[in-house]
């Protein structure tokens, strides 16, 4: 029988790989643009977003008073009433909030926005600069033990972070197939490698998924009780003020019950949160 | 039988039932008058009836209620006691269900006496000794206290008082021995405390002191020799009064646990023998802290051995606490004769001192901020350039002295009452919540200024200093602010502004945030759909997982050279029958006719796994049969090879080539996938 020589084999090898990764990864483009396919525009009219945004930062411009400024806001909050998602965004909320005095609201969304811009100097500085001024501040809850461990993480923005991971998976397995097509060894090691980096950032995706996030903010002064009613006994000997940052830990239509870093655990009213 | 315990051994004959049981059963019920009582409340009345008729031909028991007279019975842990020695106090009160606490009242004009805890004890069980059942019940309450002798001398424990339906039951007396501790100076107890008169919060640190002659030997640890059976102190500031808060036992006393068993007992506190078997015992703790000299009884000096016990006690309310009596007993060296020491059992007291909590007084400065101590004071302000109307933050930083009452005292100042910035500024949070990190407490207070040209004064707030009794001032400087007309100024400039500073050097402004985001390009929506990604990377594995298997499985049935061989016996041997037909159709019969056999041979051979060469026509027929060919193909197999062979070696010509040819492929057909299925097998 006629063998095929060694240098055609290991051609052919190299061509099926790149056969079969080329129609993966048209698969999964398509599945990706499938995936991103879902945020439709909704019943928005093309440039809406846009005009609204340049009209906030007018408004923002030329307020003399806390309520010019919370007008600035109103046109914000418009733009992602629907779901929509942005850092920018979320950064000029909390300029507008922290100019109308409402600390609680600008701590808020300069969070959101860290989420989305991670590595945005002058957003840190500002959410420093609300921390600073919030009247209601706690003390800071300790971090996680998983960050420490996961600091880098916190160069990426959570987008970022989710298709790094899956761009991260996918790429393992294709080097994998690599290394069976190929019968490279050295491959096997690759993709191992590439899969602990994948599974380490999904697993942040995981913990720090800000549509799950627990953390609220009281955003009037407000008593907290030991039960969801007024007629129950303050919980802690002052108010919460604007600013106070703690764990919901339940919630009910009315009521939010939440653990306050280092004074305890009360009831606000929902009215008085924001999350 | 034991004083209290109920005597209703009461047996009774059911009359129904007539067999003997040979067991002995013992059914203890606690609390069952309780249960039944509650069950019997919760049944119907039918429902009772027939309850209480089943089980009384069950097991011949009729429970009879039956109490003896209410009685009072007292004891004490021990009847001979030094003054300050705290001995256990027991009432027990039999005969009455959930008596109320005793009258001691009577004990208290030469006693202290301390509540501790009261249980019930009562029990009920029943007997049941072939069929018939008796019950005993015992009813028991005890109250426990803790008692200390004031005086010495023969004392007697007066008589406590329980009332019990309207009747009252008077305890006997029981005669006390106290004695006083004898004057030595071998053995000396003190109880001190750095401050006697305190305010709210502010911590005093309390002291038991105790000083030990040394051994004859000089430098030696004079508790050493009594490892056996440590010396006792006993103090009663373990727990602590309602008013005063102090850190925890464990923490407090974990760190003074001996190691070597050198050291004092204390109080009832024990520690686990760490042994298998469990258990506990005193734990024994070192409180050693040098030397310390002075006069014994006949002026001469002695370098005690220093022993001490401290604890920092933070007052909460206002009001007079006492401490002590403090009490060592023990077995100590009281000398020497010739190599042994020469025990000698002492007691020694100190009498109790008291420590005053007192309220700060009145009236207070109205710029009072509450803090009882010494304290600074430091503020600044966030932006120092603004427009009117711009929020800014004056922060205040209260930080707190070593000996000063806690930073909880402190509340926000009130700044709407300093006229100067009343006047200038909208003040939005005028009693911001107070911030405690470590000895600091910070304030912010969020204010707008009113007009340009404003700044934020000299504050001047008032503490009051304990050690001399006043309020004294805190008072911080005064802060300038660069505040201009609010129509002057826009975002963009805030952002894009250079402070204009005389100063050579130019530093970075941590006032005021950073200015919008003000591209448009940036609006793009970065939402992120988290299940579509998963769906997708879990796609692409399921994928990649399918190529890697069938590239996995082409590849082992490519290696499988037996696989290959079985796979392609049949196809073969058809292959070499064509060519039989090809020689028959030529005219070479013979060689057709080998070709058949081997067409035949072969396919076995190939199924198999062996080598054809070799197979006779008996190797043929044993194959066939172990893979369970049907006997009618097994013999024409058979029947076909042998007259292959025979035309071959003998008179060959009786067999024609293309009805064999014909045959074989029939019988191909027939066995070759018979064959393979039997290999699979």
């Amino acid at each position: 029988m006629k063998t095929m020589p060694s240098s055609l084999r290991s051609c052919s090898r190299i061509g099926l790989l790149l056969c079969l990764t080329t129609t993966l990864v048209v698969a999964t483009g398509s599945v990706s643009v499938a995936v991103s396919g879902d945020h439709g525009p909704g019943d928005r009219e093309p440039g809406d977003r846009e005009r609204a945004f340049l009209k906030s930062l007018e408004l923002f411009d030329a307020a003399q008073t806390p309520d010019d400024y919370r007008a600035s806001a109103r046109e914000l909050e418009a733009i992602i009433a629907d779901g929509f998602q942005n850092g920018a965004v979320y950064y000029n909320l909390g300029n507008a909030y922290y100019r109308a005095g409402e600390y609680g609201r600008a701590i808020l969304n300069y969070r959101k926005a860290k989420s989305l811009r991670p590595r945005d100097t002058y957003l840190e500085a500002n959410l420093q600069q609300a921390l600073g001024a919030a009247p209601g501040r706690l003390t800071e809850q300790p971090a996680a033990w998983w960050t420490h461990v996961l600091f880098w993480t916190e160069w990426f923005s959570f987008p970022t972070k989710v298709q790094s991971t899956a761009l991260g998976l996918c790429l393992a397995a294709t080097v994998a197939l690599a290394a069976v097509l190929l019968r490279r060894s050295a491959l096997f090691v690759s993709s191992a490698v590439l899969l602990l980096i994948s599974t380490a950032l999904g697993l942040d995706v995981g913990l720090s998924d800000p549509s799950q996030s627990r953390r609220a903010i009281i955003i009037t002064e407000t008593m907290a009780r030991k039960g969801t009613g007024k007629d129950y006994e303050p919980a802690f000997d002052q108010p919460l003020r604007d600013g106070a940052e703690f764990t919901v830990l339940n919630q009910t239509s009315d009521w939010t019950f939440g653990h306050f870093e280092g004074i305890g655990d009360g009831w606000v009213r929902n009215e008085c949160v924001a999350r | 039988m034991r004083p209290g315990r109920t005597a209703s051994h009461r047996r009774i004959a059911s009359g129904l039932l007539t067999a003997h049981f040979d067991t002995i059963s013992f059914v203890w019920i606690q609390q069952a008058k309780e249960r039944c009582r509650s069950a019997v409340h919760r049944m119907s009345p039918w429902l009772a009836f027939a309850f209480a008729m089943c089980l009384v031909p069950l097991t011949g028991f009729t429970n009879v209620a039956c109490a003896d007279e209410p009685a009072i019975v007292v004891a004490v842990s021990a009847d001979e006691l030094f003054i300050g020695e705290t001995i256990d106090f027991q009432v027990e009160i039999q005969n009455v269900e959930n008596p109320s606490a005793p009258d001691v009242s009577a004990l208290r004009e030469n006693f202290t006496v301390v509540p501790n805890g009261d249980h019930s004890r009562n029990q009920s069980s029943t007997f049941i000794i072939n069929g018939r059942v008796s019950q005993q019940s015992v009813l028991s309450h005890i109250y426990a206290y803790r008692i200390t002798p004031k005086i010495s001398g023969d004392v007697s424990v007066p008589s406590v008082i329980a009332a019990v339906n309207g009747t009252e039951l008077k305890s006997k007396p029981i005669p006390l021995r106290v004695q006083d501790a004898e004057e030595q100076d071998q053995v000396l107890v003190e109880i001190t405390s750095d401050k006697t008169i305190v305010y709210p919060t502010q911590p005093f640190t309390l002291t038991a002191l105790i000083l030990v002659q040394p051994l004859p030997e000089g430098d030696v640890d004079p508790l050493k020799p009594l490892k056996r059976q440590p010396p006792h102190l006993q103090i009663n500031w373990i727990d602590m009064p309602a008013g005063l808060t102090t850190n925890g036992t464990s923490e407090w006393l974990q760190p003074m646990i001996s190691d070597d068993g050198t050291g004092f007992t204390l109080n009832e506190i024990t520690a686990s023998t760490g042994s298998f078997f469990g258990g506990s015992r005193a734990a024994v703790f070192d409180f050693s802290n040098g030397r310390e000299t002075r006069n014994g009884l006949d002026s001469k000096p002695i370098s005690y051995f220093v022993y001490d016990l401290s604890r920092t006690i933070v007052p909460e309310k206002t009001g007079q606490y006492s401490f002590g009596p403090a009490l060592v007993k023990g077995t100590f060296v009281g000398g020497v004769r010739g190599t042994e020491y020469l025990a000698r059992r002492l007691v020694a007291i100190a009498p109790s001192m008291s420590v005053e909590v007192r309220e700060v007084p009145s009236p207070r400065p109205p710029n009072f901020t509450g803090g009882i101590g010494e304290y600074s004071l430091a503020a600044s302000v966030s932006p120092a350039k603004l427009r009117v109307g711009d929020p800014i933050t004056l922060s205040l930083e209260f930080s707190r002295g070593a000996q000063s009452g806690s930073l909880e005292l402190i509340a926000a100042p009130d700044l709407s009452m300093i006229p100067e910035i009343a006047d200038s500024f909208d003040i939005i949070d005028k009693s911001p919540t107070g911030r405690i990190e470590g000895s600091v407490k910070k304030f912010g207070y969020a204010m707008r200024p009113k007009r340009a040209g404003v700044s934020i004064p000299a504050l001047v707030l008032t503490t009051f200093d304990p050690t001399s009794e006043t309020f004294t001032e805190l008072k911080t400087d005064s802060m300038s602010l660069d505040v201009a007309e609010a129509s002057q100024l826009s975002s963009s400039e805030i952002v894009g502004a250079v402070p204009s500073t005389n100063t050579s050097e130019i530093r970075k402004s941590t006032a005021g945030i950073f200015q919008n985001i003000t591209d448009p390009s940036e609006l793009r929506d970065e939402r992120i759909n988290i299940t579509g990604w998963i769906s997708t990377v879990f796609g692409f594995w399921c994928l990649t997982g399918c190529v890697m298997f069938g590239v996995s499985r082409h590849r082992h049935r490519s290696s499988d050279v037996v696989g290959q061989r079985r796979s392609q016996a049949r196809r073969l041997a058809l292959s070499r029958l064509n060519d039989a037909s090809r020689s028959q159709t030529a005219g070479q019969s013979k060689e057709a006719l080998r070709i058949v056999r081997t067409a035949i041979v072969g396919l076995v051979a190939d199924v198999k796994n062996s080598v054809g060469e070799g197979l006779t026509t008996a190797d043929v027929d044993q194959a066939l049969s172990e893979a369970l060919i049907p006997e009618t193909d097994r013999t024409s197999v058979v029947q076909l090879l042998r007259s292959i062979e025979d035309a071959e070696y003998g008179g060959g010509n009786s067999l024609e080539a293309a009805s064999a040819i014909q045959s074989a492929t029939l019988l191909v057909e027939r066995i070759g996938p018979v064959l393979e299925r039997s290999v699979s097998r």
